[in-house]
């Protein structure tokens, strides 16, 4: 009897091991599931809320912190733990300063369907402590869900962390179709009062982008909306080498129409409505740029036409994009020499969209138009990726960007750093962050220790040289960047038209004395055989 | 019956083992059965693959920043809102979902060479059925690329999930699709199986193999056990067997050891009762021998002190008779006197003669018992009529009785009983006078008449003699007082009496209890038997049985 009942335990035992083995190694427990992590004592954390889908995004945001890193010798970066193998597993990357015991953990809280903003936040608040900050914002709407979060959460095991934005630039919260419902309509709320007294943008708004962008564009010869070419030509002062000639092109402006300017607002991307109106302020708003010989254009309408929503293929426009496109066309000034200007604000994709119709339709429309946006259409996307994002030879359209930070900062090619930033990627975002990590470092590390979250508040506020407003947001003229993407046109092609040749990519930057390129012009859209290529494929051998 | 039996003890041990494996059973089987849903699950994995990429595809893509599902729910919340409806909105949003849809699906079809790995999917749609009102229509993308003809349909799928979560069934999503192929895995993945195969094969025979050793190494050992187990089973019954006749031995050796001890202790108590009785005996024989000497002692020395008395007397009376001048009745008269002096001087000398020797050392001869009882008749028989109110009548065959004895012993014996005989009659005559005097009923006369019978009452002892086989027997009887049965069973012992305070008869005699006592001594020197028949007021007759010569 003894034995057989040895034997059927031995047997489940045996069965037992095997199941845990099994388990263990997930085949029918799958992967852990994520969740909120403890903080050691002593220890401070920063919760960084980004979509799962999106590595890069982390990946920028550890480069700028080993970015960062070559700023503070004494500074010890930790990444052991920001790619873990389980995807669920939260990433942490951790800061320390020799000589201070306490750690600062930046983790990355993944947005994903099962785990939105409202979640996380929710987790966030039943641990103690709380974190010292929230970074979010990757874009305006992600950057307005996440504020309103916060402000409606009072769970706090403390002190209630701060907001840091480090992509939304948005300053308020436009609701969608609000044109379609005129009716009650309200200013909406600022983006950086919806988490009042708590958020601080590390980025610069979409009216100092506009700014920025509409004095470039207006100190531009090139890029300056014009009545007729001749004004075009006047940039170049061969042709006003004869009197006859300056008159004649005064002449001739005072008979046309002035320049135009369109907006095309997808209204459900907070981003672009907010950054229509603020191109609307600057442009034919209360203080709009002064006529003088350094900005010798003005601009006294400005034509919006909204597109319900955003979504679409690569290059094919939805309908109302379509159907916008098609608008503007029919309004849009096409006689010799006159050039309008095209706010684009939206991302890549619509932005593509839309003037791939247009290019579509009209191939040399961009004799005759300025596309100027924000910071959504990046670098990256016009050099790195010009092969397929943004082929130039698709979209002949000049356009100016904006970059919150140097994009071709790179390092050499033999450097030895961690995370090298090496073209053809940007460098802007691993600047971005940097600059965003060096403020933490100085809040955190440079000084004595940091109690809680009001500490770091006061701190930030009272950084020296400063870098918010009394409001939280980043204070202007603190380097700004444009991209100009230019395509380039052979007057004479083989069919005696003129002919795309390729493009140039330029990058500015603004100091006191105004607009200065940065590096050199950058050619886009041909390889050595003389065909469309982007930058980022490399080849070896 | 012992069918029955057997079934119904193979039921109940079919149930024991029921309920002492079935929870450890049960958990094993659970335990396999996880193992298997596991190994099962995994064995599609593929399909399962395909699912989840699927799933994350159409749930996780942003075309802009808003995800499928995301969508789809501010579809319903559109939809939903009756407080202000807003059905530009709604348009607005199915045209966007139908929009992120078809830009999801793009990219299929754009880079379907590309992407080997993707799926080609066939067919999306999604039903929406809001809290309130009816099913919307269905926003559905089909693929413009055909399906391919008697495509297996083992390698198409279709994906049906509730799109917004486990808990919100408003929105199904429906996805059709063709598994990939997996054309290099699937090479390395038959020669996996192949390989897989004969490893199982191989494993599955081995363990079949050791499972069959196993039982027959498991059967082998138990019947093996089994043998063993009876063996000893047997060899322990037999110990048992020899224990308990060990045991029981050992209990009737036990018994016969407390028997024979009791057995002992009743041998060493009736040595020493015997001991006892012996040393009683002893001190009894020895107390009446020194009475007996002492008694002749001091009888002596009075028959010598009468004796020596009657000399004087004698001799003064022999002058006396010799002396003129008596009349004869005179003469007469001092003659019985002299012959009076001589029968007691000669009684006297007998007594000096007997009380000179030990009563355990006589002298023994053949002797007539008819003349020694005729002896003492004549020499007691006219005192006892004269001076005792007694009868003494004697029955005894002129024939010899001769028995052995002594002589001077068997006088004093038989004398002793003549003496007993008239004692009992002399009480017999106080009782009857008692008995008048207390009796109230009588009236004076009769009382006198009474008391004057009671007094002229006579005793009457007889001696008979007579021959009885091979004995000679001696009889006493008297009609005295008699006695009871206590009194009789124990007047043979030495000093009991029933005359002591009570029995003066005349100044003759006191009750010292050593007459009969001293009888019964003499006849056991004789080897005769005494028996006593007796009742109160009724006489007494003391029967003596000699041997006879």
């Amino acid at each position: 009897m003894r034995r057989p009942v040895l034997t059927i335990v031995l047997l489940i035992a045996g069965t037992a091991l095997l199941t845990l083995g099994i388990v263990y190694r997930g085949v029918l427990l799958g992967p852990p599931t994520a969740g909120v992590q403890e903080v050691p004592e002593g220890d401070r954390e920063i919760a960084f809320i980004h979509t799962s889908t999106n590595l890069t995004t982390w990946e920028r945001f550890v480069a700028g912190a080993f970015l960062t890193a070559r700023k503070f010798p004494d500074l010890i970066v930790n990444d052991s733990q920001a790619f873990p193998d389980d995807s669920t597993t939260v990433p942490e990357l951790v800061f320390e300063m020799k000589g201070r015991s306490e750690k600062l953990r930046i983790r990355w809280y993944k947005l994903a369907g099962g785990m939105n903003t409202a979640r996380w936040i929710d987790l966030l608040a039943k641990r103690d402590p709380a974190p010292l900050a929230i970074i979010g914002g990757g874009s305006s709407d992600r950057a307005i869900e996440l504020a309103t979060v916060l402000s409606q959460e009072k769970r706090w095991q403390g002190i209630a962390p701060l907001l840091f934005l480090t992509q939304a630039t948005a300053s308020r919260d436009w609701p969608e179709h609000q044109e379609n419902n005129p009716d009650g309509f309200q200013s909406p709320p600022s983006l950086i009062d919806i988490y009042k007294g708590r958020t601080f943008r590390f980025c610069f708004t979409n009216l100092q982008m506009a700014q920025a962008v509409v004095d470039f564009v207006g100190r531009t010869p090139e890029l300056r909306p014009q009545r007729n070419m001749l004004l075009s030509l006047s940039s170049f002062p061969p042709a006003f080498s004869s009197p006859w000639g300056t008159v004649a092109a005064l002449v001739a402006e005072q008979d046309l129409p002035p320049p135009r300017a369109f907006a095309l607002k997808w209204e459900d991307d907070p981003y672009s409505s907010d950054l229509t109106e603020e191109f609307k302020k600057v442009l034919v708003g209360a203080n709009p740029p002064r006529h003088d010989s350094h900005f010798p254009w003005e601009c006294d309408q400005l034509d919006v036409t909204g597109v319900p929503f955003s979504v679409g293929g690569f290059y094919r426009a939805n309908s109302y994009e379509h159907r916008a496109a098609e608008q503007l066309l029919k309004q849009l000034p096409t006689e010799l020499g006159q050039r309008s200007l095209l706010i684009v604000s939206a991302n890549t994709s619509p932005a593509r969209r839309v003037l791939r119709s247009l290019c579509g339709a009209a191939p040399l429309i961009g004799q005759h138009l300025v596309a100027v946006t924000g910071d959504s259409i990046g670098f990256s996307t016009l050099y790195r990726d010009a092969g397929f994002a943004w082929n130039i030879r698709a979209l002949p359209v000049p356009l100016v960007a904006f970059t919150h930070a140097n994009p071709i900062a790179w390092d050499a090619e033999d450097t030895k750093e961690p995370f090298p930033l090496l073209p053809p990627n940007g460098t802007d975002d691993a600047y971005r962050n940097s600059e965003l990590i060096t403020q933490f470092i100085r809040t955190t590390f440079t000084t004595g220790p940091l109690p809680d979250a009001d500490e770091l508040a006061t701190r930030l506020h009272q950084l020296d040289p400063p870098f918010f407003d009394e409001h939280g947001d980043r204070l202007a003229a603190s380097g700004e960047y444009i991209l100009w993407l230019q395509p380039l046109f052979e007057p004479n092609g083989p069919m005696g038209t003129p002919v795309l040749s390729g493009g140039e990519l330029k990058i500015y930057h603004r100091n006191t004395k105004g607009w200065k390129q940065v590096g050199d012009s950058m050619k886009i859209g041909t390889n050595e055989l003389g065909f469309m290529d982007g930058r980022g494929d490399r080849y070896v051998g | 019956m012992s069918g029955d039996f057997a079934l119904h003890s193979r039921q109940v041990s079919f149930w024991r083992y029921v309920r002492a494996l079935g929870p450890v059973i049960v958990c094993w089987m659970v335990l396999v059965g996880l193992i298997v849903y596991g190994l099962v699950s995994r064995a599609y994995w593929v399909e399962e693959a395909d699912q989840a990429t699927l799933r994350e595809w159409l749930d996780e893509s942003r075309i802009f920043r808003k995800s499928l599902p995301e969508l789809v729910k501010e579809y319903l919340t559109l939809i939903e809102d009756r407080r202000a409806p807003n059905p530009e909105a709604i348009q607005f949003k199915r045209e966007e979902i139908q929009e992120q849809v078809q830009a999801l699906a793009s990219p299929l079809r754009i880079y379907q060479t590309q992407l080997p790995l993707f799926p080609d999917i066939y067919r999306i749609e999604i039903r929406c059925r809001p809290k309130h009102g009816p099913d919307l229509e269905p926003m559905t993308w089909n693929s413009p690329i055909p399906r391919p003809r008697g495509l297996n349909p083992s390698s198409e799928g279709q994906l049906k999930y509730s799109l917004l979560g486990p808990d919100d069934s408003r929105a199904t999503m429906i996805c059709e699709y063709r598994l990939h192929a997996y054309n290099s895995w699937q090479l390395r993945e038959q020669r996996r199986q192949l390989f897989s195969l004969v490893v199982i094969s191989l494993v599955l025979i081995a363990c079949l193999m050791a499972a069959l050793w196993v039982y027959f190494f498991l059967k082998r050992e138990r019947e093996r056990e089994l043998g063993e187990a009876k063996a000893s089973a047997t060899i322990e019954h037999q110990k048992n067997m020899l224990l308990e006749e060990e045991l029981r031995r050992q209990e009737a050796e036990r018994d016969k050891k407390e028997l024979d001890r009791e057995l002992l202790e009743q041998r060493l108590e009736a040595a020493k009762q015997e001991s006892r009785a012996a040393e009683a005996e002893r001190q009894t024989s020895s107390l009446q021998a020194e009475l007996f000497a002492g008694i002749g002692i001091m009888a002596g020395s009075y028959a010598h002190n009468i004796k020596n008395l009657l000399v004087r007397p004698n001799d003064l009376l022999v002058r006396c008779i010799e002396a003129d001048g008596l009349s004869p009745d005179q003469s007469t008269m001092l003659q019985e006197v002299q012959l009076t002096l001589g029968t007691v001087t000669e009684r006297l000398q007998q007594i000096l003669r007997t009380v000179r020797r030990d009563p355990h050392h006589a002298e023994v001869q053949q002797l007539d018992l008819g003349v020694i009882v005729r002896g003492i008749e004549q020499a007691w028989a006219p005192m006892a009529r004269e001076r005792w109110k007694l009868n003494i009548t004697i029955d005894a065959p002129s024939t010899p009785l001769m028995i052995n004895g002594d002589l001077s012993h068997l006088q004093q014996a038989i004398e002793n009983l003549l003496f007993n005989a008239r004692d009992a009659t002399f009480e017999q005559r106080n009782h009857l006078r008692d008995e008048v005097r207390n009796n109230l009923t009588f009236d004076r006369q009769s009382r006198q008449k009474a008391l004057i019978e009671s007094a002229s009452w006579k005793g009457q002892v007889t001696m008979r003699a007579y021959r009885e086989d091979t004995l000679v027997v001696l009889e006493v009887k008297d009609n005295g007082i008699g006695m009871t049965e206590e009194v009789r069973q124990r007047c043979l012992e030495t000093h009991f009496t029933t005359k002591r305070g009570n029995a003066v008869f005349e100044g003759l005699n006191t009750g010292m209890g050593l007459g009969l006592s001293f009888v019964m001594k003499i006849l056991e020197n004789h080897d005769a038997k005494l028996e006593i028949e007796s009742q109160p007021h009724q006489g007494a007759l003391f029967r003596v049985r000699f041997p006879a010569v």
